[in-house]
């Protein structure tokens, strides 16, 4: 038998069913050859462990084939060759496949597969679940038939010899069996003094077990402890030659053991025949024999196989740092990863090793390494497309692939060269980093390979990946670098850097040429040297000040060329920080600025005398304009006298319209007199109808004497309007005026129940009017704002009067809370004879508006935003002139005539309507 | 100051000069008539009703509308209440527009107390029997209402000035027929004969539609 009975396919197995056969038939004539006589049944039943281990190493669906084949076996010898009655034959069949099944089941149960004898567990697993257990069953299947079949045993004695006969046949045939298919090297492969050493010892073992069970019963006595040599025999087989020696070593002096004793012979034999029913002496000596040194073997070779696994771990462990070192060395990627094969081949008795590294933008696997028995690169494994052939599946599927019986695998190229080769084992990793495959890396192996060799395998693996790319990372940042020297090196620019310590570590080509140094003799403070005495310290400063507060520096100074003269250089620096915002250094580039400043040199140089020429041309400028000045005064003097002339002209012109003016004054001197006429002829009715009392006369009579009042305000009026054509203006100070005017409306102002506020400009200039008519215009425009707050609420009668200075002229203001003004009256309510007074005569505005600007100023009306009015004249300040100049405003009076006569005007216009009579 | 309560002829006096309006009123009081007074033309309008009896004095020159204006404004409103314009200083011009836009008098200030209280009565008397004329037409007016068709036509026909004869014969009826209808016709009218007939009838005929 070997492994094939565990993994074959079925048409295999039939080839060993004829050899179970023989076997089982064999064992069963062996057994009843070897049973005590005069027994009901068999004191020796081999078959059972053939039965056992075979089904305990068999998979369930190969058991009906063994069942079946055994009940035939069983049959043919208990019918066939013992002529046995068939009822009985079958019960015992029945009992043995009973038996057989759950002690292969048992075992299949406990050990979760196929049962193997590797651990000491195993050992006690197929002594209790192989032996003991199955036992029961069959002896007492055995003992009832036996005992129903009429046979004049006990059935209690039966089922004892029964049990015994059943666990000593498992105890001597299944270890050897179960132990065959190990995979320990066969006999014929052991060393010479292996194979004598072995001759020896069974030599011996079978020379003292044929005496000691095999000698008659009257030697025994110088004999007796003979058998006692057995066991240091079996413990020297079970430490040299491994679980399988010990099995069949003790399984051979088991057999003669019982084979002398059941013959009447031995040791054994004596103490039988004196207590014939107590031989379970001979059955404890072999299950002792059988399992000591089976338990020696194993637990040894349980040991041995955690000292490998040690050392094997250790090889791994060796490997692995090896790998980590190639790694880390500063070689190139295809020297790293030939070390990488080689150190696989080296450690992991591996025939081939080979890696690939994946060319992404073609997508094929490229071989870089290869180690072993090849080392060549080239062949049809040097570029391999991924997806093709078992190298690029892996690549593609990104798993690794792995076996160990590498035959009728597909894809593997040349299966006649892993023939040739001997080659049994595959292991192919892909080398993932991130999501991507960089690579594969695959070995062939002539011996399978362990989990421990396939996990460091992925271990290696993973570093090779990580590797890989650290590498192709490297040759990037070396491109890179280099491309950025060759172009700071090819900029006519002086370029530098320094380094977080402020040492100045790298200068391009362009420095180097200017300077004529060596880059050694510039960096550190090298480049200082070059630096213009007069600058140096300047240049230190401005670089380390900025540097420490990480900010970028301008400066000029002056490098000295190789040559040696000190060139003017414009040198910038900028701070560079690393992604982490530490700070790596600076990056600074200088200019020649030197023509640049000599060209500004020239300039400023060019400016100056420019500046000096201007100075002397100003002199003789000055010189010119201060004729010129007094040219110009002789001019203003006649310009003076003309004014003069035009003055008067503009006075006869106004005189001339007063005419107009005063037609329009006589309308409303009418009014008292029409009034008061009215009042006397009334008055004289009345007295002739004797209607009248005197109450009523005096009442009336108060009515004529208000109405002749106004007709004297009007004459008044009208006086000092012609007055002003005669009179003369003088410097008056308008904040006294206004002054004077509010105590003369303060009658006025109590009697509206108004309040009146100032807001007074101190230093004032005085203006230049006639007192008496700015008076009359301010107590006019009161009197206007009186009457416009008539209808207001209490809280809100209240006057502002405001003088400012603006841009020289005089500003007088008066603000009300009236009842305001409509946008399309801000004009109209200056036209004489408008009114919005139901007792107005519509002249006071406009004649304060003449007057106003009679004087030069002008007056105007503004709706408030928060209701009322505002209304404001300006006056030019009072020039310093001589008092009683009669000329004093004649500068602003030609605006007034032109104004006045619109006045003038207006009268017909508003008293002729147009539309035609009806 | 509802003018509707005032049954008794009443002087309306506008003028924007409250001196003047004081005094004016006390000199037309001082003469017995009743007098309201308004400080303009747009007040008095607010409250004028054209059922009031009276005459209205006004100043010519004021803020917004003057005298004439007011005057045209009434006259557009077919009022018929007699006007007397007072100014202060009367050109010939204003002057006969004034008159010939309807006014009653044109008086320059200050007025005689004399002419001014006689216009003043002779524009109430004028607006007195204006308002009896036409308070006889709306009469007429509804005595005609009470002619039959037949009727009607016989009286246009002797407004017309034909004879009775002739009628008879335009109507192909007999002159006893004629005849009955012009008694008839006299007799619904309550007048004498055909001439007060004529002018009667002419009278109304005269008037707007309207009124």
């Amino acid at each position: 038998m070997s492994s094939e009975i565990s993994s074959g396919p079925s048409t295999s197995i039939a080839r060993f069913v004829p050899v179970f056969f023989g076997a089982y038939l064999l064992g069963a004539e062996l057994g009843k050859l070897l049973s005590f006589a005069g027994e009901s049944c068999l004191t020796f039943w081999p078959p059972i462990g053939l039965f056992v281990a075979t089904l305990a190493i068999s998979r369930r669906r190969h058991w009906p084939l063994w069942i079946s084949t055994a009940v035939a076996a069983n049959l043919a010898s208990d019918l066939l060759l013992h002529n046995g009655l068939l009822a009985t034959g079958l019960g015992f069949c029945a009992t043995h496949v009973a038996s057989a099944c759950l002690g292969g089941w048992l075992l299949q149960r406990v050990a979760g597969g196929v049962f193997r004898i590797e651990r000491v567990r195993d050992v006690a697993n197929l002594l209790v679940c192989g032996a003991f257990v199955p036992a029961l069953v069959s002896a007492t299947f055995g003992a009832t038939t036996i005992v129903a079949r009429g046979d004049p045993a006990s059935f209690g004695h039966v089922w004892w010899v029964w049990w015994l006969a059943d666990i000593v046949g498992v105890l001597v045939v299944a270890p050897p069996l179960l132990l065959l298919p190990s995979d320990a090297r066969p006999l014929t492969r052991l060393a010479t003094r292996r194979r004598w050493e072995t001759a020896v010892m069974f030599a011996l073992l079978i020379v003292i077990s044929v005496i000691a069970f095999g000698a008659p019963v009257p030697w025994i006595g110088p004999l007796f402890k003979l058998p006692l040599l057995t066991l240091p025999s079996l413990m020297w087989v079970a430490m040299r030659f491994d679980r399988r020696g010990a099995a069949v070593a003790s399984a051979v002096v088991a057999l003669i053991a019982i084979a002398g004793t059941t013959q009447g012979y031995g040791l054994f034999a004596e103490s039988i025949a004196a207590i014939p029913l107590r031989y379970g002496a001979l059955q404890l000596f072999v299950v002792t024999s059988v399992l000591t040194p089976l338990l020696c073997a194993t637990i040894i070779a349980e040991q041995q196989r955690a000292v490998d696994e040690l050392g094997e771990r250790a090889r791994l462990a060796a490997l692995t740092s090896d790998i980590a070192m190639a790694l880390n060395r500063g070689d190139d990627l295809a020297t790293m990863l030939r070390g990488c094969a080689e150190l696989l081949v080296q450690h992991l008795d591996v025939a081939v090793a080979r890696i690939w590294t994946m060319n992404a933008t073609e997508q094929v696997l490229e071989l870089q390494a290869s180690a072993g028995l090849y080392t060549h690169l080239t062949g049809a494994h040097a570029r391999v497309p991924v997806g093709s052939l078992k190298i690029g599946m892996i690549a593609a599927e990104r798993r690794p692939h792995l076996t160990n019986t590498i035959a009728g695998v597909s894809r593997i190229r040349d299966q006649e060269w892993t023939k040739r080769a001997g080659i049994g084992a595959f292991a192919g990793y892909p080398l993932i980093l991130d999501d991507r495959v960089v690579g594969v890396m695959a070995a062939f192996a002539k011996r399978p390979l362990s989990d421990v060799t396939l996990k460091s395998m992925a271990a290696v693996a993973d570093g090779l990946a990580l590797g890989i790319e650290r590498k192709r990372a490297e040759a990037a940042l070396r491109t890179s670098e280099n491309r950025f020297r060759r172009l700071a090196d090819g900029v006519p620019v002086f370029i530098w850097m320094s380094g977080p310590d402020k040492l100045c570590h790298y200068f391009n080509r362009s420095w180097l040429d200017f300077r004529g140094r060596t880059m050694e003799q510039e960096i550190n403070n090298g480049w200082a040297e070059g630096v213009h005495p007069e600058d140096l310290d300047r240049c230190r400063q401005t670089y380390t000040e900025s540097f420490d507060r990480r900010q970028p520096f301008e400066i000029e100074y002056r490098l000295r060329r190789h040559d040696g003269e000190y060139r003017w250089v414009l040198g910038t620096g900028i701070p560079l920080f690393a992604s982490d915002g530490a700070l790596e250094g600076y990056l600074g580039g200088c200019l020649d600025i030197t023509e640049r400043r000599q060209i500004q040199e020239a300039l400023q140089a060019m400016n100056a005398e420019l500046d000096r020429r201007v100075r002397g041309r100003t002199t003789e400028l000055n010189e010119a304009y201060a004729s010129l000045q007094r040219a110009l005064k002789e001019r203003i003097r006649g310009e003076d006298q003309m004014r003069h002339h035009q003055a008067l002209l503009a006075h006869t012109a106004r005189v001339s319209t007063m005419g107009e003016m005063a037609a329009s004054l006589a309308h409303e001197l009418n009014q008292p007199l029409y009034a008061i006429t009215n009042y006397a002829r009334g008055t004289l009715r009345k007295l002739n109808n004797e209607t009248c009392s005197p109450d009523e006369v005096r009442a009336t009579l108060d009515q004529v004497a208000l109405e002749a009042v106004r007709a004297g305000a009007i004459i008044r009026h009208v006086r000092g309007f012609v007055r002003q054509q005669e009179s003369q203006t003088e410097p008056v100070s308008l904040n006294q005026v206004v002054r004077d005017a509010v105590s003369m409306t303060d009658f006025e102002t109590r009697r509206h129940q108004v309040q009146v506020r100032f807001a007074m400009a101190d230093l004032l200039p005085p203006v230049e009017a006639e007192a008496v008519q700015l008076e009359q215009v301010i107590v006019n425009l009161i009197h206007n704002a009186c009457e416009a707050m008539e209808n207001s609420p209490l809280e809100r009668r209240e006057l502002l009067l405001e003088t400012t200075i603006n841009n020289g002229s005089v500003v007088f203001a008066i603000h009300d809370q009236g009842s305001g003004l409509a946008p399309s009256e801000v004009n109209k309510i200056f036209d004489a004879f408008f009114t919005t007074k139901p007792s107005g005569m519509g002249m006071g505005l406009a004649i304060s508006r003449t007057i106003i600007e009679a004087y030069g100023g002008r007056l105007w009306a503004e709706p408030r935003p928060d209701g009322g009015a505002t209304l404001r004249f300006t006056l030019p300040r009072a020039t310093s002139r001589v008092a009683g100049d009669s000329s004093a405003a004649a500068p602003h009076t030609v605006a007034p005539i032109s104004d006045a006569l619109p006045l003038a005007t207006s009268t017909v216009t508003h008293s002729v309507p147009e539309t035609p009579l009806a | 100051m509802n003018l509707k309560s005032t049954a008794q002829p009443t002087v309306f006096v506008v003028d924007d000069d409250a001196g003047a309006l004081r005094s004016l009123r006390y000199l037309i009081e001082s003469d017995g008539l009743p007098v309201e007074c308004f400080s303009s033309a747009q007040k008095f309008l607010d409250v004028f009703d054209p059922d009031a009896p009276g005459c209205l004095v006004v100043d010519y020159r004021m803020p917004g509308m003057t005298g004439l204006d007011l005057n045209k404004e009434l006259r557009h409103q077919d009022a018929t209440l007699p006007v007397i314009v007072i100014t202060g200083h009367g050109d010939v011009s204003t002057c006969a527009r004034a008159f010939k836009a309807g006014v009653i008098d044109f008086l320059e200030k200050p007025v005689n107390d004399d002419r001014l209280l006689d216009r003043v009565r002779a524009a109430l008397a004028q607006d007195a029997a204006a308002r009896e004329a036409r308070r006889d037409h709306e009469t007429t007016a509804r005595r005609v209402e009470t002619l039959t068709p037949r009727e009607r036509e016989v009286m246009d026909r002797l407004i017309a000035g034909k004879e009775m004869k002739e009628i008879a014969a335009e109507f192909a009826t007999s002159f006893q027929t004629i005849a009955k209808h012009r008694a008839k016709v006299l007799e619904k009218l309550a007048v004498d004969n055909d001439v007060e007939l004529a002018r009667r009838i002419l009278e109304i005929r005269s008037q707007p539609a309207t009124r």
